[in-house]
C-alpha cells in the first residue's frame, strides 16, 4: 500500500528548492511550486519565515487576528454607540428655554424678548466711561477737598 | 492590531470633540451661579443654543437677571474673581469700591470663544444681569456687536 504524502512536494525537496531561493537560483516554475507548497496549512514551523517571505501566515494566527480584529471591532461599535448616546443626551439638554420666577418657559419668541432684555440691560460703552469719568470726578472732588484742610495744618 | 488601535482611538477622538459645548462652561464657577438662582422667584434666566438670537451669531447664550438680591451680586463677583484667572478683563466699573460692571473676555476652549458679562444696576430698581456667551466669532467682535446694538 503507498501511502500518499499529505503534502504537495517532500519536505526535503521543499528544502532544496527554498535553499535554491535563497541562493537566486529558482526558476520561474519552482518558485511557483514553492509558493504552493508554502500556502498549505499545517506546515511544520521551520517553514514559518518562509511562509512570511511569501506572503501566507500560520492558519491558527489568522485566526487569533481574526479574533482580536471581532473583538475590537465590538468594544469599537459600542464605544461608538455610547459616544452618540451621550451626544444625543447633551442636545436634549441643549434646548432652548427660560425660567421666570422658577417656572419653565418655551415659547422662543417670549424667550428671546427675555434674552434680548438682558442685553439690553448691559451699559453700553458710552455708559461705561460716563460712570468711570463720574468716579474719576468725585475723587478729584475728596482730594480736593483734603487739600484745603491741609492747608490749614 | 495596531491599525484597529488608531481607528478606535480616532473614532474617541471625533466622538469627544463633537461634544464640547455643554462641557465649555463646566469649569467656571459662574456655572454655580446659573445653577443656584436660575429657579429662583425674582430670577429670569435664558438658555439658548444655536442661532437663535436674530443678528448674533451664538453658540450658546446664557442670561440670568436677578432683581433686588444684593447678595447675589457679592456671590457672582466672588464667582468672577475666581474665573477671571487667565481671563482679559475688558471693562470694568467699580462705585464705591464694587465692581458693578465686568466684562471678562475668557480664553477660547476649543473652537469656541466665552465671554462673561457682568452689571449691577440700582437704579430705577437693582437688578443684576449676568451674561454668559459662547461663540465661534472672535469674542471681541461679539461684545462690539453687542455694545453697538445696545445703543
Amino acid at each position: 500500500m503507498r501511502i500518499k504524502f499529505k503534502y504537495s512536494m517532500t519536505f526535503e525537496k521543499a528544502d532544496q528548492l527554498i535553499e535554491r531561493y535563497y541562493e537566486g537560483l529558482t526558476s520561474v516554475e519552482e518558485e511557483r511550486q514553492l509558493q504552493e507548497f508554502l500556502s498549505q496549512a499545517d506546515l511544520p514551523l521551520k517553514y514559518e519565515p518562509e511562509q512570511a517571505i511569501f506572503g501566507y501566515f500560520r492558519p491558527q494566527k489568522q485566526n487569533v487576528t481574526r479574533k482580536s480584529f471581532l473583538r475590537w471591532s465590538g468594544v469599537a461599535a459600542a464605544l461608538l454607540v455610547g459616544v452618540f448616546a451621550i451626544q444625543l443626551f447633551n442636545d436634549s439638554n441643549l434646548s432652548n428655554y427660560a425660567y421666570v420666577d422658577g417656572k419653565k418657559i418655551t415659547d422662543m419668541d417670549e424667550i428671546k424678548l427675555h434674552a434680548m432684555a438682558s442685553i439690553e440691560n448691559l451699559p453700553t460703552g458710552q455708559t461705561i466711561v460716563e460712570e468711570n469719568l463720574r468716579q474719576v470726578s468725585s475723587k478729584e472732588l475728596i482730594e480736593q477737598q483734603l487739600n484745603l484742610f491741609s492747608a490749614f495744618e | 492590531m495596531r491599525s484597529i488601535k488608531i481607528y478606535l482611538f480616532l473614532l474617541l477622538l471625533t466622538g469627544f470633540t463633537c461634544i464640547p459645548s455643554i462641557q465649555a462652561q463646566s469649569d467656571l464657577e459662574i456655572k454655580k451661579v446659573f445653577d443656584r438662582y436660575g429657579n429662583q422667584k425674582g430670577v429670569v434666566m435664558v438658555e439658548l443654543t444655536g442661532e437663535m438670537l436674530e443678528g448674533y451669531d451664538f453658540s450658546l447664550f446664557k442670561s440670568l437677571m436677578i432683581k433686588e438680591n444684593p447678595e447675589a451680586a457679592d456671590y457672582i463677583r466672588k464667582s468672577l474673581a475666581k474665573d477671571e484667572t487667565g481671563a482679559k478683563k475688558v471693562k470694568q466699573v467699580v462705585a464705591n469700591g464694587k465692581a458693578t460692571s465686568i466684562y471678562l473676555q475668557l480664553p477660547p476652549k476649543g473652537k469656541y470663544h466665552r465671554l462673561i458679562l457682568f452689571n449691577e444696576a440700582n437704579k430705577p430698581e437693582h437688578v443684576i444681569t449676568l451674561i454668559y456667551i459662547e461663540s465661534k466669532d472672535d469674542s471681541e467682535d461679539v461684545l462690539k456687536l453687542i455694545l453697538k446694538k445696545n445703543k
